[in-house]
């Protein structure tokens, strides 16, 4: 019989590790509303989806930039411009920022569950980040925060290499990412600066020569309206391996197929976008190029010492079925207690999973030259892909106006342009 | 009962804390972190010393001496910098504190005009009962003060560095001389942990 003492303690431990249980459980559930918010984006209500997903903006809590992702997401899938903005801005801050996990949360990720970390995405979301907050401030025609946007997006898109260490690694994410190059020549072209829009337009032909039509400044700068469209669904993230400890994403670019070509049609007439037949990312891809973390390490560590714990506790259990009296109590014991360790460090080895999910598979930017005046624009995938149409969509005298397309089957419109902007979050109008 | 406890004691209080620490850690606010972002501290800093050097310098007395008081209108910070976002709010801010402290010290030197966007900006709110005055064309400021912020970002895996200069400019429009420049420089670094 154990003392007194001892079994207070023992019920003290075992009441404390339930509650750690329990609290990693608590805390990691996503509330009912974001989760009807994910599904309302999804399936293209986006005025919908923003008013759920902006319930969570304001909350400090370890979610805190995945929250302003999906609520700057819907609102930008909505019109509501600034409001995007501002969630984006919110999210750019913190991922800009180191130690961000005290460390209480940073022994608590690794003891109790990885998903107690505030997340700051994967390198790619983070850089999917910097160019939405770059498209809000090109929308509202402020190229010089839209430029450091884009320009961030390119160091967060290699954030997690040395360029030193391998420059063809360095390149190639470059290669694979070629967004915020394009737009950033747009952009200084806008601020008057010719030689530095030329630098990126170079850098772009260098780095993907089926963009060279694309990346002609000559036909950027004569364009008065561009076209950002956005297409499908990005990269899932989910465990893999025996006990979930490893991440991945899915489906590979492979897997899915390719982007099917885009259609274009100004005023019924088919306009040719020759130049821009190539997705500018494909999110699926740049989620593949994912490195390997010291994360991704404690969690395959304590997956095994799990299984070696259990192991362990069988033989010692199995041992002790050989012996008779105290010593097979022990030995069970024993066993039972090193099996009982060994699940809950597997049960604790499981990866976060947490991802950007309203991401969108592929971005297209299309730059068209337009008399000005109001135009009929529509967007088409081939059957049974997505299309949209707009109309009076403005076409400016001079400088460029941008227009945010996202794809959807049920966003098919047509939408008139300006969005309702009376009772934001702002929504598309569709006519009856 | 309240002698020295065991070792065996320790480890369960030990054990004990250590849990319910990590389980509390997760449900707390969650705090932004270091960022090499532009502050308040960098603000006051800024403005306090720009506002004295613009005062004193020896090229703007001269030009009040020709002319008391120097119609000003102020523009917001220009950004140049390298992968640093400046939102609105600290755009005017870094201009605004600088127009703020000269008319509270040297408040007979300088006449303040809003500049074309606020005005307009202003007026597209429609405001009751506030008359916005004449309109920015029909001020004709003789000086306006700018600043311009640019940086050098260095990033890697380990840390990001950014070394900033907050420059700032009183022109002539007149002229379009210069008459005051200086500028304030900083440096902000922040080293990435585990999990960042």
């Amino acid at each position: 019989m154990l003392p007194l003492q001892s079994q207070i303690r023992r019920r003290i431990l075992a009441a404390c590790a339930l509650a750690t249980v329990s609290c990693a459980v608590g805390c990691t559930s996503e509330p009912k509303h974001v989760q009807t918010g994910i599904r309302q984006y999804l399936s293209g209500q986006y005025p919908a989806a923003a008013a759920n997903l902006s319930r969570e903006i304001e909350d400090p809590n370890r979610n805190y930039v995945l929250s302003n992702l999906r609520a700057g997401s819907a609102r930008l899938a909505s019109y509501d411009i600034d409001g995007a903005q501002q969630c984006f801005l919110a999210a750019y801050e913190v991922t800009n920022a180191a130690l961000t996990n005290d460390p209480a949360r940073r022994l608590s990720s690794v003891v109790i569950d990885e998903q107690i970390r505030v997340w700051k995405g994967e390198y790619y979301e983070r850089a999917m980040l910097n160019y939405y907050l770059g498209l809000t401030y090109y929308l509202k025609h402020d190229y010089n925060n839209a430029r450091a946007a884009f320009e961030n997006a390119l160091v967060k898109v290699n954030e997690n290499q040395d360029e030193k260490e391998d420059v063809k690694l360095f390149e190639q994410a470059y290669a694979n990412f070629p967004l915020p190059i394009l737009l950033l020549g747009r952009c200084y072209q806008q601020l008057g600066r010719e030689d530095q829009a030329r630098v990126q337009f170079d850098r772009l032909r260098l780095l993907r020569q089926d963009l060279a039509a694309l990346a002609d400044e000559g036909l950027q700068r004569a364009s008065n309206v561009v076209l950002i469209v956005e297409y499908g669904r990005g990269p899932r993230k989910v465990r893999a391996g025996d006990d979930g400890e490893s991440v991945a994403f899915g489906p590979t670019p492979q897997e899915a197929g390719s982007v099917p070509p885009l259609r274009v049609l100004v005023d019924g007439q088919l306009v040719d976008v020759g130049a821009a037949p190539s997705p500018l990312v494909d999110t699926l891809g740049l989620a593949q190029d994912r490195r390997w973390q010291t994360i991704d390490t404690v969690r395959k560590v304590k997956s095994v010492a799990g299984t070696g714990l259990l192991i362990g506790g069988a033989v010692v259990a199995a041992h002790g079925l050989g012996d008779t009296g105290g010593q097979q109590r022990t030995q069970l014991a024993v066993g039972a207690g090193l099996a009982v360790a060994g699940l809950l460090l597997k049960a604790s080895s499981q990866a976060d999973i947490r991802h950007w999910e309203l991401l969108p598979r592929s971005v297209m930017v299309v730059p068209l030259r337009l008399s000005p005046g109001p135009h009929r624009i529509d967007v088409q995938f081939p059957n049974p892909g997505p299309q949209q149409t707009w109309l009076n969509i403005p076409a400016p005298q001079s400088g460029d106006a941008a227009y945010y397309f996202r794809m959807n089957q049920n966003t098919p419109g047509p939408y008139s342009w300006p969005p309702n902007a009376s009772s934001p979050p702002t929504s598309p109008t569709p006519l009856q | 009962m309240f002698g020295v406890p065991s070792s065996d004691g320790l480890r369960t209080t030990a054990l004990t804390t250590l849990l319910l620490t990590a389980s509390l850690a997760g449900c707390e606010n969650a705090h932004r972190g270091a960022s090499t972002a532009l502050d308040s501290t960098d603000l006051l800093q800024a403005t306090d010393s720009m506002a004295m050097k613009l005062a004193a310098d020896p090229a703007v007395r001269a030009a009040l001496a020709e002319h008391r008081p120097l119609i000003v209108v102020c523009q917001p910070v220009e950004n140049e910098m390298t992968a640093e976002v400046l939102p609105a709010g600290p755009s005017h801010a870094f201009v605004a504190r600088v127009r703020t402290l000269l008319s509270t010290h040297v408040p007979t030197d300088f006449i303040w005009v809003m500049n074309r966007d606020s005005y307009y900006a202003l007026r597209g709110q429609e405001l009751d009962r506030s008359t916005l005055g004449p309109a920015p064309e029909a001020m004709n400021p003789t000086h306006a003060l700018t600043a311009t912020f640019q940086t050098l970002t260095h990033a890697t895996k380990e840390r990001r560095g950014v070394y900033y200069l907050c420059r700032y400019q009183l022109l002539d429009l007149r002229t379009r001389q210069v008459i005051w420049t200086d500028a304030y420089e900083t440096k902000k670094s922040v080293m990435r942990g585990f999990l960042d």
